[in-house]
């Protein structure tokens, strides 16, 4: 009797199991976020900060291609920002901030944020820590790896109230304030 | 015999005692910041963001009264922030940011944002509200937050820094720079 109990209690546990992972390998399959530009979870030579900005990088500045897919029910629009979690400054960086992303776009090309690629899909890029509206790619001090991580968020509105001059704080609370979901990825860089 | 050895011990403890007391007050006198106009630990109605902001509070975004003592040997200049560590944006919220503020100076009068700061040399960078200058708290309705009130010593009497550099920008600085850090935290809720 005893054995029987357990045997039907084990049975219950296993069929919840199955079909809790069932249930969640549908939704990653289901949204997800990736770049082919960032090889191996590396940013490339070409995405890192280019010499203008004086941070002794001598990179391309050129932001990465950035696909998505599997966008949740009621999807109005898509945010996506790129942030250091190891800036040296105890808080993070945000490196990059694209908003009102159109729901029918899946992807940004290379290069999106300086060949007027994020304004051709009718999306806004909000400022950075740089103080600038764009892109402004990896450059960790010397000997320093700093991970970075890219967030995709769906919305469920379709234009977010922030103009060009919003600063990654605004952007941040207006992107918590209407997310159905976000999905990310992190990627490193180390000079 | 063990009684002996407890008598020891309550002795050797009480000379450790009476050899540390005199040196405690020392320890207590290090960086400490304060202030007058914050009562209780609650940031007051004055000090709270404007109706021009438009986030629904109606303060005077009056910057309160701040005052330290026993900065480190080897300070050269402050750097003073305001940071809300509970802004629903999961980074934070700078509301105000002062730099390049003298060795010399051991207080800020109440409303110094603006021209009290320039007169005594001081820089304030952009905030999270993305201007230079104090923002006053105004957390959304019903909810409290607490409000990181921190003043960084550093080692050099500038940062290369202007008006428009970014909160990060001004916190990789700090932290290159840094000797010692004192703080307290004020809440308000509404």
């Amino acid at each position: 009797m005893i054995a029987r109990t357990i045997r039907s209690a084990l049975a219950a546990f296993l069929l919840l199991g199955a079909g809790l992972a069932a249930t969640s390998s549908l939704q990653a399959a289901d949204f997800r976020v990736y770049s082919h530009d960032i090889k191996d979870g590396q940013f490339q030579p070409d995405q890192v900060l280019s010499a203008a900005f004086g941070l002794g990088c001598q990179g391309g500045n050129l932001s990465p291609h950035i696909n998505w897919e599997g966008m949740p029910q009621g999807t109005q629009s898509f945010a996506l920002t790129l942030f250091d979690q190891d800036a040296n400054n105890g808080k993070g960086w945000t490196h990059w901030v694209v908003v009102n992303i159109p729901y029918r776009v899946n992807s940004l090309p290379r290069g999106a944020a300086g060949s007027g690629a994020v304004a051709a899909v009718g999306a806004l890029q909000t400022l950075n820590d740089f103080g600038q509206a764009g892109y402004g790619g990896p450059c960790p001090p010397p000997g320093q790896t700093h991970h970075y991580i890219v967030t995709l968020t769906a919305l469920s509105v379709a234009k977010l109230p922030l103009d060009k001059t919003a600063t990654p704080a605004m952007a941040a609370a207006a992107i918590a304030g209407s997310k159905i979901a976000a999905v990310s990825f992190a990627a490193t860089y180390e000079r | 015999m063990r009684w002996f050895g407890r008598r020891f011990a309550i002795l050797v403890l009480t000379l450790v005692g009476i050899v540390a007391l005199p040196l405690m007050p020392a320890a207590a006198q290090s960086f400490r910041l304060n202030s007058h106009d914050i009562v209780n630990g609650q940031i007051q109605p004055a000090q709270l963001s404007s109706k021009a902001y438009g986030y629904g509070c109606a303060g005077e975004n009056r910057s309160p009264e701040l005052v330290w003592s026993g900065a480190p040997p080897g300070t050269q200049s402050f750097v003073l922030t305001i940071f809300d560590l509970d802004a629903p944006n999961g980074l934070g919220w700078f509301h105000w940011v002062v730099v390049n503020i003298p060795a010399s100076v051991e207080s800020l009068p109440a409303g110094a944002s603006g021209a009290g700061i320039a007169s005594i040399g001081a820089i304030e960078t952009r905030t999270d509200f993305g201007v230079p200058g104090y923002g006053g708290p105004c957390p959304p309705a019903r909810t409290a937050h607490r409000y990181r009130f921190v003043l960084t010593a550093l080692r050099t009497p500038k940062l290369p820094v202007d008006a428009n550099a970014t909160p990060a920008m001004v916190g990789i600085f700090v932290e290159a720079n840094k000797l010692d850090q004192a703080s307290f935290t004020a809440i308000y809720g509404r």
